[in-house]
């Protein structure tokens, strides 16, 4: 087994320490079984003002940066529910793997997933708790929001075309020149080239993974019907 | 500002003064308690008293709650033969009222729609006639049974001339999600200042801080009611010690770097009259500059 990326690359993890310091000294990175976790705190700032505080504990993947932290609300502030956007292990459901990916171009860096994504949930759980909607709106759980996302990229949420498309882009089958997957008959390149830009950056196992999951839910068969 | 004028103004922010509506809040609290207790034993005397961080001085804004001592006396069989049916038959009858979360000795309230009361009631009934010492019920542990003494407890903190530096621990402790529970997180302080309590209140602290980073694992802590009975090791595992020694390093070093506002955040003065919450999160939420959704897996 290799040695976790913490000790093949120690400049790394100084460099989490490094971040928490100046930018998060309420989070510590504590090493416990060859995993890395942080604990501790989190403000969310705005305008140079603090305007919530969360208990967080966040889990450094094994391939850090190159892949989303696991992150929990440990206060019990937020229920563990799917309705409140949490997997069954409380984890929160910071967004779809190909949209957080796209959002944060593959790079997830501790500073950048606590700024964007987990910044963005815990303002939007703080509104919800007062009974207000998310502000930049929710996905549908599972494949129903992958395909919402697609739509967003491509302007079909069509499960079929949308699965086989991301297969296609992972195995590296499309090109500028292939029919785009809205239905239009026109060349991406004139039709929806920026999803097709969008995805042309995203790992391939990130693109199977959304087509396994929308096909896993959708039944090809009976949708053709 | 020095640093020992900012932990000063810490400190100070977090008070809670008697008139505060938090402390009206618990009191009305507690004196429900106690009207349901009484009316369902009504041949009983039984004995309330505010225990934790209130009655020691020590309570902070930010993370306080009320221990609602419910004591019985030691020939009294009302509330039940043994400590556990006092305490299951007390749980039973806030139940009613209540929702219930059983702790290692305590019993959590909260409202029945869910927000938590920051009340926890702690049954028991007095080992004798002289009402001083008390047997607890224990949830966990080797132990069923706890000899204790709020009354001590609270004297020991109350009385270690340095609840200033304890508030700056516990105010610490919450900051940085630290899994440690008060009264231990109380007797660590005290232990180390019992060496050397001189200096500034941020000599105190940092003390305090120092000794947990650099000797953590040489801090031994006993209950000032039961020093040879109660056994506080459940209260500070190796984790424990782990984190307070790591945390603490983290901070220190942090505020060697950057100064105490860097951790524990600029001093807000109240605001008259305050923005609603609901639009500071708004305003917040405007100004996202990369939206992201949350999503879900299939439920």
């Amino acid at each position: 087994m290799n040695a976790p990326w913490f000790e093949q690359q120690p400049q790394a993890l100084r460099e989490v320490e490094a971040t928490l310091k100046a930018w998060y000294p309420t989070l510590h990175v504590f090493i416990e079984e060859k995993k890395c976790r942080i604990r501790g705190t989190y403000a969310v700032i705005d305008g140079g003002r603090e305007i919530d505080r969360y208990k967080l504990e966040i889990a450094l993947p094994d391939d850090y940066p190159r892949s989303l932290p696991r992150v929990w609300e440990t206060a019990g502030r937020i229920k563990r529910d799917p309705d409140r956007h949490t997997f069954k292990d409380g984890a929160l459901c910071l967004g779809t793997p190909l949209s957080l990916w796209i959002d944060l171009r593959g790079d997830f860096r501790i500073e950048r997933v606590l700024e964007i994504p987990v910044r963005n949930f815990l303002i939007g759980n703080g509104l919800v708790e007062l009974g207000e909607p998310w502000p930049h709106k929710e996905r549908s759980h599972g494949a129903r929001g992958l395909l919402e996302h697609f739509r967003e990229l491509f302007g079909t949420g069509q499960p079929v075309m949308a699965a086989t498309f991301l297969q296609a882009m992972a195995e590296d089958k499309v090109t500028k020149h292939s029919r785009c997957p809205c239905g239009s008959g026109r060349k991406l390149l004139k039709c929806h080239r920026d999803g097709f830009d969008a995805l042309r950056r995203v790992p391939s196992y990130v693109l199977d993974e959304t087509a396994q999951l929308i096909l896993a839910e959708f039944d090809p068969r009976r949708l053709v019907a | 500002m020095s640093g020992n004028q900012y932990l000063k103004d810490l400190l100070k922010s977090q008070k809670l003064d008697e008139t505060s509506n938090e402390w009206k809040e618990l009191d009305d609290e507690a004196k429900k308690i106690e009207r349901i207790i009484r009316e369902a034993y009504p041949r009983s005397f039984v004995m309330f008293t505010h225990g934790g961080s209130r009655a020691k001085g020590t309570i902070i804004k930010e993370d306080y709650d009320l221990d609602e001592v419910t004591y019985f006396q030691n020939d009294d069989t009302a509330p039940g033969e043994t400590l556990e049916e006092i305490y299951e038959n007390i749980a039973k009858l806030l139940t009613k009222h209540y929702n219930i979360r059983r702790k290692r000795s305590a019993l959590r309230l909260s409202m029945k729609d869910g927000r938590d009361l920051k009340v926890d009631v702690v049954p028991g009934r007095y080992v004798d006639k002289t009402n001083t010492d008390v047997f607890i019920h224990q949830n966990e542990g080797d132990k069923e049974r706890l000899k204790t003494n709020i009354v001590k407890h609270i004297q020991h903190v109350r009385d270690s001339h340095c609840t200033d530096v304890i508030m700056l621990t516990k105010l610490w402790r919450t900051r940085n999600g630290i899994e440690i529970k008060t009264f231990p997180l109380e007797l660590l302080a005290i232990v180390v200042l019992d060496e050397d309590n001189s200096g500034t209140l941020e000599d105190r602290f940092v003390r305090v801080l120092t000794a947990f980073a650099n000797e953590i694992d040489g801090l031994q802590i006993e209950d000032p009611a039961n020093p040879t009975g109660n056994d506080l090791s459940h209260s500070l595992t190796d984790k424990i010690r782990n984190s307070l020694s790591k945390v603490a390093a983290d901070t220190l070093a942090a505020v060697e770097e950057h100064g105490w506002e860097h951790v524990f955040g600029k001093i807000e003065k109240e605001q008259a009259p305050p923005i609603p919450r609901v639009n500071i999160l708004r305003s917040a939420a405007a100004g996202i500059a990369v939206p992201t959704k949350p999503w879900g897996p299939k439920p």
